[in-house]
């Protein structure tokens, strides 16, 4: 672009200079016809070239990605669920159920969701069981929750 | 009498029972206030834990450098560096304020005046040369020596534009990649956070439209826009020349060519964005509210709400995602408001000069002056464009994914 730019320039240019130093006389309106089919050529020199199409792929190839912070995703993420997981903890000790051992599974994508609860305490008897099952679920907001 | 005395003896029975439910109600309740004001205080300083720590871990580095980047003046619209100003604007103690900003701009604004001063009173004082030399010559010289006169103060005129427009040109070019430099270092942060928010399908959709008004659109100004406007310079000051030859019509092409691509590129854009953004959020949100949510809706108690570590833990990343947004925000204003100012002091400026001229000599001179400040728009579109753009990204993810906090 900056090519055909200076030969617009410089043709234009070079037009003045030969009116200014041109005699005036009959040849000098010829000369100032020629000159301007030549400032027109130099104009629409680059319109062929334009027809290809080949400017557009100049920009759709530069494309850069934009991506998280991979490590501080990770420590935040894992900060958040041991929060979840301590919280959980809490609860369930207020509830009475110490010492229990379980694991919490959160969702692939939405790091604070829980999607299953896995309980890992054989001894328990059914009705407790259930009980627990339940309490589990009203805490989590309805997760799944399941014996090992 | 008797019933009278009955009606007085239950009034009696009815006052102390309210006196007692007062009594058993202030005492039940009382505790609880302490314990309600010993959670405030507590979550409180739990909270601002969680800030520091979560600030602490982000890569802010390239945001401080451009932060030390910008003008003296408006650093002092902010705190001593980024994580003070977030920290400001969490805790509400930021300074910045309007009439602050007010007044950067009139300093900014007297010193682009200066600037572009001695430039108008030399093509006025030029300008008045040449009439005066016209008058002279019209009795004693040729026609040849009137158009070499005609053509030195062209030149000279050129020469004193030109000398500014270039300037304006370096300095678009310079606020364009410092713009491109901002976008790079404060989206990927704003999308990480977003992600840890639950703003996955969002931080999907936004990372495209991020990496193209980052890569794309700025390349796009700089390798399109900035060229083209170039081209209408040129084009306004040879067309302008001679009488022969009128190039007035290549410059409407290129500029209205110009015009036409830069909005339909920004309109595109927000188009995408606005509309990619809000779906997204409304996805997000869905998912959330239908999946399992972990522990929050399970303690109704004003006072337990916020105390749960992990509600603070999520609260404090929606804080430093707003702020730091804010701050972005206001660092893109710190980046474009002096070039700005001064573009359209420029062409004002040219303005001025080409009115003040147009009496005094040859109506091509003011024409010329006239073209040059009105080609100066582009420049000012595709500023402002770009700021107005990321402006629009930023409010979207600060308005989207407040959870615990709206």
């Amino acid at each position: 672009m900056s090519g055909w730019l200076i030969g617009i320039v410089g043709v234009v240019s070079l037009g003045v200079l030969i009116e200014v130093l041109l005699p005036e006389g009959e040849n000098s309106k010829y000369i100032r016809g020629i000159f301007s089919i030549i400032v027109i050529f130099v104009i629409i020199s680059p319109l062929p070239k334009l027809a290809n199409g080949d400017y557009i792929n100049g920009f759709t190839s530069q494309k850069q990605e934009i991506s998280i912070d991979e490590e501080y995703y990770i420590s935040v993420k894992s900060d958040i669920q041991a929060k979840v997981e301590d919280n959980l903890k809490q609860k369930l000790e207020k509830a009475g159920y110490n010492d229990l051992s379980f694991d919490i599974q959160f969702d692939e994508e939405y790091v604070f969701m829980i999607n299953k609860i896995v309980v890992y305490d054989s001894d328990i008897d059914e009705q407790q069981w259930l009980k627990l099952k339940e309490f589990l679920s009203t805490v989590t907001g309805n997760a799944k929750v399941e014996k090992a | 009498m008797k019933f009278k005395g009955k009606i007085s003896i239950y009034i009696q029975y009815f006052c102390i029972a309210l006196i007692l439910c007062i009594a058993l109600v202030t005492s039940v309740i009382r505790p609880d206030e302490i314990c309600y004001a010993d959670n405030v205080q507590d979550s409180q300083e739990i909270l601002e834990d969680n800030i520091d720590q979560n600030l602490s871990g982000l890569d802010l580095e390239s945001l401080q450098r451009i932060f030390e980047s910008l003008d003296g003046d408006f650093k002092s619209l902010f705190g001593e560096d980024v994580v003070t100003t977030v920290k400001g604007i969490i805790q509400g103690t930021f300074r910045g304020d309007f009439s602050t900003f007010m007044e950067i701009l009139l300093k900014g604004l007297g010193k682009c005046v200066l600037d572009v001063l001695p430039m108008i009173l030399t093509i006025i004082a030029v300008a008045i040369i040449y009439s005066l030399l016209e008058g002279l010559t019209s009795s004693f010289a040729q026609k040849p020596t009137r158009k070499l006169i005609y053509f030195a103060t062209y030149s000279a005129i050129i020469v004193l534009v030109m000398a500014q427009v270039g300037g304006i040109i370096t300095l678009t070019t310079n606020t364009i990649g410092n713009i491109k430099l901002l976008m790079e270092s404060i989206f990927p942060i704003l999308l990480t956070l977003t992600t840890l928010l639950g703003g996955v399908n969002s931080s999907a959709f936004f990372s495209p439209l991020m990496a193209t008004l980052t890569t794309f659109i700025t390349t796009f100004i700089s390798s399109v826009i900035i060229p083209f406007f170039i081209a209408t310079i040129a084009f306004s000051i040879v067309g302008n020349m001679t009488s022969s030859v009128k190039l007035d019509k290549l410059t409407g092409f290129f500029k209205s060519t110009a015009t036409y691509v830069l909005g339909g590129v920004f309109g595109i854009f927000i188009a995408f964005l606005t509309f990619q953004g809000l779906t997204g959020g409304v996805i997000d949100s869905i998912s959330i509210k239908t999946a399992k949510f972990a522990l929050q809706s399970y303690i109704p108690i004003l006072g337990g709400y916020l105390s749960d570590g992990f509600d603070l833990m999520l609260a404090s990343l929606v804080l430093i995602k707003n702020s730091l947004g804010i701050v972005s925000l206001l660092m893109i204003l710190g980046v474009i408001a002096l070039p700005t100012l001064k573009i359209i002091i420029l062409s004002l400026a040219l303005k001025l000069a080409s009115g003040i001229i147009e009496p005094l000599c040859d109506s091509k001179f003011s024409k010329m002056l006239q073209s040059i400040s009105s080609n100066l728009t582009l420049l000012i579109v595709s500023l402002l464009g770009v700021a107005f753009m990321f402006l629009l990204t930023v409010m979207l993810v600060i308005y989207t994914f407040n959870i615990g906090i709206a």
